[in-house]
Order: structure tokens, then sequence, then C-alpha cells
């Protein structure tokens, strides 16, 4: 039939065209018998040999130094116990694979004795958000849980070791409050970076470690590493080096500081000593402290509940996050007020100091009960004469306080480098009709002269306060860490004020300290004149009082401002601050003829 | 007698006897193995979705039984239409896909540096399809024409899409195209002689257009030279890359080379039974590509979790469905039937040695979809369109059909049996 229709398409080319095929496939057969079969165990070989791990390699965290370049946190390594869960999979839903992950660790745990530190539902969100990175079933395991593992019977698939830089406060409550500790933080994915479980791992809780905790944190990296199926590394090839974290270097001096912690160890008190050249803190003290050392990487939940439920409340930092009423340390800032008063001299205004006034039914007292009798400024302030201050208070109004209360930072947080910096309150009528709907009287303008009434201060500002007294009017910003370029400090607020009366204050403040009848003779030391005020702060209705004292020295070229602060004292700013800040000024005099004092923070 | 009488209808005796049902059975069977083997490529990507909505909110595996399915009811579609009726329509179809070639080089929408996407979907792979219809169209006839201004015009017609699918570019489906045209000529009766010139001629233009290639990439070349052989060869800075990196993967060794290797390694690996289903390592661990293994390296899993008895199985599969046509292409007593037989076969045939061959690193990465396995939308609807038209040679073919005068002047009526 086929043969007797010419123009019919020829059978035969298609079954020669389909027959060629077939042996295309034959073909085919042959070459994948030779590498299926044939060359199995060939590429067998190379896929055993090859698992890709995601390591991590996390920055090491930058260390804190004192300003003399002593150690006060470090990183030590600590090993962990990481699973690779994407080597364990499982068919089916990821929750299978959680589950044998978590089976395993449970084998795991009653193996090596380590009792289990997490959950089903972490394994499940590691697999979520993190899949290709080691999960971390355990961290920081002690020696003989790592013995038991490297003896382990049997093979581990999946399973390896990992070490972790571990931040390490080598003090313990030594500086607590300025370093603050470390937590674990746990990363969010970053939609659109290709590295986002390149993520810090530890994050600064409070403190420097929190404010500066972009400087100290670095970047961490990763490598890709192939593994074969027992675990053995073979080589890298794909990475990102880790870039280690700066370190920071304090203008606080450790040994400074410890003597200011110790002078007020069992106290609820605060200290504050500043460089007067440039705002640098020297020394930040905060008491009851607690131990950082216990708080990484998470505080131990023991020893967390003690802390919150101190009635000292050691976790809050005092020095810049109490606010207190800074009674008569107060008082130079009304005697700075009054020098520009139109008829005030500050040599020969006198005011009768009859031991009390009468204001409307109300009697204000001074502290001495007989009376100063006429008093100028100068001995207003080296007897703290209350008399003095709410007369010259009325005269000039209370409009002339409340600015240069402002323009010294009252009412304002200083911008020290911490955060949770308290502002304090500075008063006034429109805070008064605001707060309490009331307007101002005379009595407040007379408790505000005083140090009392509504008005509330933080010891760094009384000590940013003395530190502009001091130098002559430049209100610097606190500083604990110094910009690497910056060794002048920064003025937050120039004042200036008329030359002699500045000098009758300060004449005033040293008259404090070095005459018999100043109320802050027990700071008096032999080495430098030191210049001062104490305050004795009444707060509540129950007669308690804050004992203060501000105070600078050497008197003729001033150099350190000092605050003290002690909660609920039982005596006056002179008897209980007046020893503290004495002890600080001996140490001082000690520390600046030493050798190698200041060199790291620069000699301005 | 009228045509209702002629045409076989659905599951009649005529129908079920001349059905190609071992065609059917071996595609089925292919398609059920890829669906599993899509699932297990993708189900690494996590839980399948609750709650789907729409069909792109579907886990892969259940979207390739979409396609499936859709396949199948439009290859019962062109089953049942007399395959002479489609050919009527050739030139409109190879008009079509024409339009939409071009119509993707100017709006497509691009994935990895191709722009082959039109609204989902691939018009290369329909112009496969359409080539073979023109062909058959053309050459089916007992009075096709056999002069040489003909067989030059049959060139332009291959060439010109051909030329469109290169700009794209998408060589792997060029390198289908031309030779499963080429196959319809040569079993159509065009002069032997010219076929042999016309590939000669090729493969001279391939080497000329390769040799200036190499001869750009040697290093320590003057710029100004390097520029004059760079534009001698007629392909964009991108393709010229690519073939660069066909011929050398190392090039790449993050893409292509990676891609090669392990798929080496998940054949190799797999041995005579496999490492069982969903416990293939290269495939679970990401080795091989996740975008990749569910589409062109779909035979790597098989044969990493099936071994060589799966490879086996899907070759003969394959091999099953290759001899089913080409049986239908015999038993057809009409050339047109016969030719797109053939063209259906040739593709099928390309499409698996092109794509088995790159999988154990015989052959450049191209990017090429193994048949009834890949997962993938456009593709899988072509294979089941030619199955169709394939089935409808089966059911229809038994007489001759002619186009043009012939087939107006009334059909003869169609043999009862062989």
């Amino acid at each position: 039939m086929q043969s007797g229709k010419p123009k019919l398409i020829e059978a035969n080319r298609i079954l020669l065209l389909g027959a060629l095929m077939l042996a295309g496939l034959a073909g085919l057969a042959l070459a994948l018998y030779r590498e299926q079969v044939l060359r199995h165990s060939e590429y067998d070989v190379r896929h055993r040999r090859q698992s890709i791990r995601r390591v991590l390699q996390p920055a090491v965290r930058g260390r804190i130094f004192d300003r003399r370049g002593q150690v006060l946190a470090e990183n030590r390594p600590s090993y962990c116990l990481a699973v690779y869960i994407e080597e364990l999979r499982r068919p089916g839903p990821w929750r299978n694979t959680a589950e044998a992950v978590d089976r395993m660790l449970d084998r795991l745990a009653a193996d090596l004795s380590l009792p289990r530190e997490d959950s089903i539902e972490d394994i499940e969100r590691h697999i979520r958000l993190r899949l290709p990175l080691p999960y971390l079933a355990w961290r920081d395991i002690d020696e003989i849980a790592l013995n038991r593992l490297a003896e382990y019977p049997g093979e581990l698939p999946g399973i390896d070791i990992y070490v972790l830089p571990e931040r390490y406060y080598p003090l313990g409550k030594t500086a607590a409050h300025v370093i603050g500790y470390v937590g674990r933080d746990r990363p969010e994915p970053v939609p659109g970076e290709p590295f986002d479980f390149y993520m810090p791992e530890m994050r600064g809780r409070i403190g420097i470690e929190q404010r500066y905790d972009r400087r100290l944190s670095g970047i961490p990296g990763g490598r890709l590493i192939r593994v074969d199926a027992r675990g053995y590394k073979h080589h890298a090839w794909e990475g990102r080096e880790a870039i280690p974290g700066a370190d920071v270097t304090l203008t606080v001096d450790l040994e400074l500081q410890q003597v200011a912690e110790s002078t007020i160890e069992g106290l609820r008190a605060a200290v504050a000593v500043l460089d007067v050249r440039n705002g640098d803190i020297l020394a930040l003290a905060s008491s009851p402290s607690y131990d950082i050392s216990r708080m990484s990487p998470a505080p131990a939940p023991d020893y967390w509940r003690e802390l919150l439920a101190d009635p000292g409340r050691p976790l809050l930092n005092r020095a810049i996050s109490g606010t207190y009423p800074p009674g008569s340390t107060f008082k130079p800032v009304v005697a700075l007020a009054a020098l520009g008063h139109q008829g005030f001299d500050p040599y020969s205004s006198l005011y009768e100091c009859a031991g009390s006034i009468k204001l409307g039914g109300n009697i204000m007292r001074c502290w001495r009960r007989s009376g100063h009798g006429p008093i100028a400024l100068r001995q207003s302030l080296a007897q703290s004469c209350n008399v003095y201050y709410f007369l010259l208070a009325m005269e000039m109004g209370y409009d002339r306080i409340y600015q240069q209360a402002e323009s010294l930072g009252f009412g304002f947080s200083t911008g020290v480098d911490l955060n949770g910096e308290a502002s304090g309150l500075l008063p006034g009528p429109a805070w008064k009709r605001r707060r309490l709907n009331e307007g101002w009287w005379t009595g407040d303008t007379c408790n505000v002269s005083i140090g009392q009434g509504a008005l509330l201060a933080t010891p760094i500002q009384m000590a940013a306060f003395t530190v502009a007294l001091a130098n002559g009017g430049s209100l610097y910003r606190p500083r604990l860490v110094r910009q690497p370029a910056a060794t002048d400090g920064e003025i937050m607020l120039s004042i200036s004020w008329p030359e002699p009366g500045l000098q009758v204050v300060r004449d005033g403040m040293r008259d404090s300290v070095n005459t018999s009848a100043g109320t802050g003779n027990r700071a008096r030391i032999e080495q430098w004149v030191v210049a001062g005020k104490t305050g004795t702060a009444q707060y509540g209705t129950r007669g308690g009082v804050h004992a203060w004292m501000i105070a600078y020295a050497p008197f003729e070229q001033p150099r350190y401002a000092v605050a003290v602060l002690v909660e609920s004292a039982d005596a006056g700013g002179g008897q209980v601050a007046g020893p503290i800040v004495k002890q600080l000024m001996r140490t001082l005099v000690q520390l600046d003829s030493s050798p190698g004092w200041l060199i790291n923070g620069g000699e301005s | 007698m009228t045509a209702q009488d002629n045409q076989p209808r659905l599951f009649s005796g005529v129908f079920v006897r001349r059905f190609n049902w071992g065609l059917l059975l071996a595609t089925l069977s292919l398609c059920v193995i890829g669906v599993a083997f899509v699932f297990s490529a993708t189900m690494v990507y996590g839980d399948p979705v609750a709650g789907a909505r729409r069909v792109s909110d579907l886990p892969p595996h259940l979207r390739q039984v979409l396609w499936i399915v859709s396949g199948l009811a439009l290859a019962l579609v062109l089953t049942l239409l007399d395959y002479h009726d489609l050919v009527r329509f050739a030139w409109f179809i190879y008009a079509a896909c024409l339009g939409l070639l071009v119509l993707v080089l100017l709006i497509g929408a691009a994935r990895s540096g191709a722009r082959r996407w039109l609204f989902g979907i691939q018009p290369a792979e329909f112009a496969k399809l359409a080539i073979i219809i023109l062909l058959a169209h053309r050459h089916g006839g007992r009075y096709a024409p056999r002069d040489l201004s003909s067989y030059l015009l049959d060139l332009g017609l291959i060439l010109l899409p051909l030329g469109l699918i290169v700009r794209q570019p998408d060589l792997g489906t060029a390198l289908v195209f031309l030779p499963t045209s080429l196959a319809i000529l040569f079993v159509s009766r065009v002069s032997p002689r010219a076929l042999l010139a016309t590939v000669l001629a090729g493969i001279i233009l391939a080497a000329g257009v390769l040799g200036l290639l190499l001869l750009a990439d040697r290093p320590g070349l003057d710029e100004q030279r390097r520029a004059r052989i760079e534009r001698a060869t007629g392909l964009s800075a991108y393709q010229r890359q690519r073939l660069l990196v066909y011929l050398f993967p190392e090039r790449d060794p993050h893409g292509m080379a990676w891609n090669k290797r392990q798929s080496e390694i998940a054949v190799g690996s797999g041995g005579l039974t496999g490492k069982g289903f969903m416990r293939g390592n290269q495939n679970i661990l990401g080795f091989l590509p996740r975008t990749v293994a569910p589409t062109d390296f779909i035979f790597a899993v098989i044969a990493e979790e099936a071994g060589f008895a799966g490879s086996m199985t899907i070759l003969g599969l394959l091999g099953l469905v290759i001899a089913a046509i080409t049986a239908t292409a015999v038993a057809c007593r009409d050339g047109t039937g016969r030719l797109l037989c053939v063209g259906c076969a040739t593709l099928i045939f390309m499409h698996t040695f092109i794509n088995v061959a790159m999988t154990i690193g015989l052959a450049p990465i191209t990017g090429l979809p193994l048949p009834f396995l890949s997962y993938g939308g456009s593709f899988m609807w072509v294979m089941m369109a030619s199955m169709g038209v394939v089935q409808s040679v089966a059911v229809h073919g038994r007489r001759e059909g002619r186009s043009g005068a012939v087939r107006r002047r009334g059909r003869p009526s169609g043999f009862k049996r062989l």
C-alpha cells in the first residue's frame, strides 16, 4: 500500500529517527550507569565530605578601661553546645525536625547531666528565624560537661562546640552604675539584609555598656565551612571577618572611684568628682551598689529578686537619677543671682538675722535660733544663715534666682553620657500654676532661696554647678567618655559674674571650710585650701534630712569639684558629708602629685 | 455521509480502539512521579501554606497538579479536535507566537537576567509547538512544494522565531527548537543534500562565532581589537558571557559550576537504589539550589533519592513515550499527522536528552525542563498540548487529509480499520 503511494511521508525515516532517539536514551542510561553505579562510591565520599555549616564569628566586644588603662570590663571564652538543625532535617513539616532535635537534646541532657535550658518553642523559633545558623542549646558549659562530650560514645551528627566571648567584669561592685552590664539580645531578622544572621548577640543594658553599645559591640562576621559527616571541618570558602568592637576609655579614675565608694559604703549616698577644667567625671559613685559580674548574660534570678526587694534600691544610680532638695548648697546660686542686682553690694550689704522672720502667719527660721546678727554675704555663706537669704531673695525677687538657677543647669539634665538621668525640678510661678493651680507666694521664694520647697537637684547637677562656680562660669557637660578629638570639654552654658562679687562668694565658701565658725570645717585639709558649701536638706514631714556638701580645690587654681549627698542622714551636711569631702580631697592631693596622673586625660 | 459520522466520538468503540493508551499511561506515570519529587524538592521551603486562597499561595506541588489537570483538559480538547482542523490554523498560530515573542522582548518580565515571561507564560515554549504545526502543514500534503525557494522559505520560517528566542536570551530553547525543526524536514521529502548543506553551514557559522568569542576572550588583547572582535560576533555582552560560562563553567563558581558539581554529586551519590524519598541530602540541605531543584534539576533530585533504578524508570517511561509516538506516526496514513508526531517526539527527546546530560555534567547548563516532570506551567501545557495533538493523530489519522483545494472537495471516507 505504502509503496504504491510514493508521495506519502516515508515510514522508514520515521523509524530511523525513532531508533536514533531511543539509542540516545540508551546512551544516557549507560552514562547514568557509570555515574550512579560504577562511580557511586567516589561520589558518595564527595557527598559525605560536604556539608556546609554557617559559622558565626561573634565580634569581640570592646573593653572598658579607666582613665589610666585599668580594665573595668573585658571578655572571657564561653563554651557552647551548638546544633546544626538543617543537618538533622526530618521529612515532613518542620515540627517533626523540631521534635527530633528536642528528643536528642533531652538524651544529651541526661548523658551530660546538664539541665535543659531551652524548650521546643525555642527550637521552632530558631527554625523559623535563623535556620542556617547553629542553635546554641547550652551556653557556657563547664569543663566536666565539655570532657563528657569529648568522650561521648557514638556519633553526634550535627553537633559542635562553639566558643563565644562572654562579658566579664573583674571588679564586681566597683563603678557598677557607671559601667552597667550587657544582656543577651534576641535578634530580629532584618528584611533585605542578606547577612541578617550577623546580628550582635549581646546588647548593653545600662550604663556605659548601653550608651556606647554601638562602639563597643563591633560587627559580627561569619564563614561557610564545609564539614564531613563526622564533623571534621574542611575548609572555609566564603565569609566575612568579624570586626571587633572598639575599646572605651573612661574619664573615671579607678583608684579615686574606689575611695569614693569606700567613703559612702553602707550609706544611701552618691559622690561625683569632676574636673573643673573640662567637666571630666573622675569618680561617680552611688551606694548601695550591685555586683555587675552577676548580671551577664542574664541576672541570676534569685540575685535579681534580691536586688529588686532591697529597700536601699541598689539598681538606682543616685548620682544621676536621684533627685533631692539641695538645701543650703543652693545658697551660692542665690548669692550669684544677687551680684547683678541693683543696689546690692557684696561687701557692705547687711541683713539682720534674728534667728527667724515672720512671713504672714508663718515663722521662717534660721538654723541658729539665737540668730547671726547683722551679717554680710561672705559670712552668710560661711555660716549658712537662712534669714540672710530670705531677706535677700525677697528684696531682689524670685525672677533673678530662677534665671540664675536655670542658666546654671537646674531643672535640666546635664547631658552626662549615661541613660536614665533625671532633670530635677526648678519650680517657678508657671510650674506652680500648672501643677498646683496656685499662685507663687513669697514663702515659695524664701523656701527656694535656701534650697527647699519644690526645688530638686541631682548630685551630678550640683557637681556641674560647682565646676561652673570654680572655673568662673563655664557649665560643662559632665562626661564619662572623651571623644577622641575633644580634649577641651563641651561647654553647655556660659555665664559671667562681676569679678569682685564672685570673689566674695568664693571667699565665703572658703571660710565655710577654713574657719572654725564655718559649717564645712570638717572638710578642711592641710595641703590645699578647699572651698565648699554644706547643705542639710529637709524632706518629708517627719524631719528627715539629706546631707549635702559641694566643694572645690585648690582654691587659687581650682582643678577638682566634688558633690556629696547622703540620703536620710542622721546629722547635718557638715557633720556627715564634710568628712567624706575631706577624704576625697586627701586622695585627690595624693593623686594630683602622683606621676602619670591625668596623662590619659590630657593636661589641658 | 456527513463529517459527523467520521468523527470518532469520545469513548466510542473506534475512539477507544485507536486511542494511544500506552502513551497516556506513560505520560500520566511521569506526571505523578513529577508531582511527588516536586513535593520532595520544595517541602524544604517549609510547611504547606494553610488556607491558601489564590493559586500563587498554593505549595508548588499542588500548583503542579493544577497545571497537569488543566493541561490534560487541553489535551482532551485537542484529541477530540481533528488535527486537520488544527493544522488549517497553522499560519495563524505561527503568526500569533511570533507576535508574542516580539512582545516578550518589548514588555516581558525578566527573571535572572533573561526576558522570557509574558503574563506568567513563556511564549518560547508555545513557539516550539507552532513551528511543528506549521512545518507539518507545509510538508504533510502529497503535493508539498520541493523546490529551493520553498526550502529557503522553510529556513526563514524557522530562523525568524529562533532569532527572537536567542534574543531573550534562551539558548536552551533555541537548542531544542532547531533540531526539532530539522527532524521534521529530514522526515519530509526535503532534499537530503540541501539539509546536509544547511547543517554544515550552521556548524561552520556556530564554529565561527565560537572562534571569535574565544579569540576575544584571550587574555592580553588590546581593548580596541577586543571590542572589534566582540562586535563581529553579533552577540550582546550578556550573551557572550553566558556562552563563555557554558564553555567554562568554573568561571561562575557560585552559579553554574556550583549547580553542575552539586547535581553530579546528587546523581552519583544516589547509587543503585537511592537514599529514599525525601531523604536526599543534596536536595534537603540545599546544595542543589532550591530555585532550580524542582525545575531544571528535578532529575538530579529523582536520581539522588531513587537511585539508578529511579533514573532508569524515568528514562524508560520517556523512551516509552517516544516509542508510542513513533508507533502512532507510522500507523498514521497521512503525512501531516506523521510529521506532527515526529515533531512532538523529537521535542520530547531533545528536552530529555539535554536535561539529563546537563544533570550529569555532559552538556552545558542551559536551563531546559524535563518533560512531564519539571515544575512549571507553560512547559507542562505545551507538553500536554503536544500529547493531545499526537492522540488526535492516533484517533483521526487513519485516513488521508489534504490541505487546501483537496480538502474542500470533501473528505474521503475514513478507514474503519487498518
